[in-house]
């Protein structure tokens, strides 16, 4: 009986290895190699034009010294840092509001919310071209309702007063909506005698808000939060089609930075060192997410 | 500490579902009543209207003598004690039994005080650090006791505090509750399905069903003169037992002859069963009883008033029967016997001792107790003694 179990056992784990090395070996090829590849070339001066040619020399750590001290550089961490924390405060901000009101609304419109989720359904490429049309300074739709009041058409786009705060804009009127499903499916899983049990120990809707309902939804907004500070961090796409980093590299994130200095430059050495440290930078955001869902994991064991 | 006047109450949904029709109640100070019935009979909705959770549809609820209708829960003064137990996930024991008090304005000082005696009055003490997802069931169900005495509200309202828990930690609450009852001297409107709960617990025990009230009583007049069958049937386990049969008489008096009703006569004449007369006392001869003569009624009796034993079967020789045993349960301080008729209708018997001789399939005779007949009119189910 306790050699069949056994046996039994082992031809699990074989099993078990069967389904689980062709994953693992794909892993292997499109992301620990290249991660190694990169690290290799972030130390060498390696550019597109030696590549194939040979004479590529070791480095040492000059790449990533260089980074540091270039101004360009530290200027899209300034960037990229001031971009995510503005849009995910707001985004955080927006959809909690919207969850909140929706809910609160007594009977929920299925139509709202389908139309509240609309802007993060559609792919970002379409959300970016739509919103390009309207910023257009000659024929968008932005300028044309300031024409109707007179007001001077905007180059939302090319006015470096204005250019950061339309992507940003573009980026938080899509992903507000993802705050707002969110929040909004954890305040339908709220359990509704908290509410009464507060009413009935003399809170009024004000107070309920503030001491049941938002420190309920600290867990899962934190968890929010989190995933679209990672998400933004590597924005890329927006930027890109809207204003490629410009005008004055005011929207030059460091994505930004990465792919020009990469496509333009051809500067394979600087653009892997880079790469590795915007990397680092992502894994200090994600870590107390990564720390708590792995503990969450070793808990269900 | 307060008196609370339900006035021909009326719920409807906004789905046109009628809950409560025409409830009245007058509750005295210091009662505690128990709102009991099977599930979906409205009882929870009274409680949650009297809490202000439920609109009123139709009619008046008074809490001291006001009128509370358009009272907001909040304003109402009433503490309750939810099913599954409603604790802020996100605070300590000591800060959810505060909670009332601070939003009331209740200085530091005074909810420091108010917070420990309480806790001490449920041995809470050691766990007011604690988070709720770090309790036990049992202990949630303090925490929540906690924080409604903590306010010494004018009425507490307990919607089936006790259901989430398991049968021994029930007994144990159920005589917590009872004790503090008898310590905090107020008001208490308890809702449960549990027959034992109502019984045990309550001052005066309301029976509801399908949204009716059926009866209002103590807990004995409640089982010993139940005003129809569900409320007879309902309260007391095993259920009452009863008998369908014709209601006759000769000269030896007032007699119930019991027979299926509802089938088909010629059917039953095949059967050739022996009619069996379970005569009544002479006190059953009122006029209300008299007017059911030849008419179909149902006979009730308790597990407990069928007897078994040789000397009891000889002295209540009027009301015996001849029975086949089918189970035999021994509990070990009492015996349920499983019992069929001839004319193939279920009875139990509740023997207070042990049964060993009886086996499946025997044939015994047993005896109804003559004075703990109930009868019930056939067609209305309304009982006909008083």
């Amino acid at each position: 009986m306790e050699k069949k179990r056994t046996q039994l056992v082992d031809h699990n784990r074989v099993f078990t290895n069967v389904m689980v090395w062709p994953a693992l070996i794909i892993l292997l090829l499109t992301s620990l190699l290249p991660i190694i590849y990169v690290l290799v070339t972030s130390l060498t001066d390696m550019t597109l034009i030696t590549m194939n040619r040979g004479g590529t020399q070791w480095v040492g750590l000059k790449n990533y010294i260089d980074a540091i001290q270039d101004k360009d550089f530290l200027h899209s961490i300034w960037v990229t840092v001031k971009f995510t924390l503005l849009a995910v405060v707001t985004e955080t901000i927006f959809g909690t509001l919207l969850a909140l009101f929706l809910h609160g609304s007594g009977r929920p419109s299925k139509l709202l919310r389908t139309l509240f989720l609309f802007p993060m359904l559609c792919p970002p490429i379409t959300i970016t071209l739509i919103w390009q049309t309207m910023f257009s300074n000659s024929y968008g739709i932005l300028n044309q309702i300031l024409g109707v009041f007179g007001i001077a058409p905007v180059n939302w786009l090319q006015d470096i007063n204005t250019a950061f705060y339309s992507v940003l804009w573009v980026d938080i009127w899509q992903y507000a909506p993802f705050v707002f499903l969110l929040v909004y499916v954890a305040l339908c899983q709220m359990p509704q005698d908290l509410h009464e049990a507060a009413a009935l120990d003399g809170a009024n809707s004000f107070q309920r808000l503030r001491h049941i309902t938002l420190p309920y939804l600290a867990k899962p907004m934190t968890v929010v939060i989190l995933l679209r500070l990672i998400d933004t961090f590597r924005l890329f796409d927006k930027v890109n089609v809207l204003t490629k980093g410009g005008p004055y590299n005011s929207t030059r994130t460091i994505t930004m930075y990465i792919y020009q200095r990469g496509y333009n430059d051809l500067d394979i050495g600087v653009t892997s060192a880079t790469s590795i440290l915007m990397t680092l930078l992502i894994l200090l955001i994600a870590f107390p997410y990564i720390r708590s869902s792995f503990k969450q994991m070793v808990q269900r064991r | 500490m307060a008196t609370v006047g339900l006035n021909e109450v009326v719920k409807v949904y906004d789905n046109g579902v009628l809950a409560v029709q025409d409830f009245n109640l007058q509750i005295e100070d210091k009662e505690f009543i128990i709102l009991v019935g099977p599930s979906g009979c409205g009882k929870s909705t009274v409680l949650r209207m009297i809490a202000g959770l439920e609109s009123i549809t139709e009619g008046e609820i008074s809490i001291d003598g006001k009128v509370v209708n358009n009272v907001s829960a909040k304003d109402r003064d009433i503490a309750m004690v939810f099913q599954n137990y409603a604790l802020y996930p996100h605070m300590t024991v000591y800060d959810n039994i505060a909670f009332a008090l601070k939003m009331r304005k209740v200085p530091k000082d005074e909810i420091d005080n108010r917070v420990r005696h309480a806790a001490e009055t449920l041995q809470l003490t050691e766990l007011l650090d604690r988070k709720p997802k770090q309790l036990s069931g049992g202990q949630r169900q303090r925490v929540a006791l906690g924080r409604a005495i903590v306010r010494e509200p004018k009425v507490f309202l307990m919607d089936e505090p006790l259901s989430n828990l398991d049968a021994k930690l029930r007994v144990e609450m159920r005589v917590q509750i009872t004790k503090l009852y008898q310590q905090l001297q107020t008001t208490i409107i308890y809702v449960t399905h549990d027959q034992t709960e109502a019984m045990t617990m309550g001052t005066r025990i309301v029976v509801m069903k399908d949204g009716i009230v059926q009866q209002v009583a103590t807990p004995t007049d409640l089982y010993n003169l139940p005003v129809n069958l569900f409320v007879a049937r309902f309260i007391g386990m095993p259920p009452m037992n009863t008998i369908e049969g014709r209601l006759g008489k000769d000269e030896a008096g007032l007699f119930v002859c019991a027979e299926p009703i509802g089938t088909d006569s010629k059917e039953q004449s095949t059967h050739a069963v022996d009619s069996v007369k379970l005569y009544l006392l002479p006190r059953y001869e009122t006029e209300e009883v008299l007017a059911h003569l030849d008419r179909p009624v149902i006979l009730g009796i308790r597990p407990e008033h069928i007897y078994m034993e040789p000397e009891d079967v000889e002295r209540y020789s009027d009301t015996k029967l001849q029975v086949k045993a089918e189970v035999v349960e021994m509990l070990g301080a009492e015996s349920y016997l499983y019992l069929k008729t001839q004319w193939d209708s279920n009875l139990t018997a509740r023997i207070n001792d042990q049964v060993h001789d009886v086996r499946y399939d025997d044939m015994i005779t047993v005896a109804l107790d003559p004075d703990h007949i109930h009868l019930f009119d056939y067609e209305t189910e309304v009982s006909i003694i008083h």
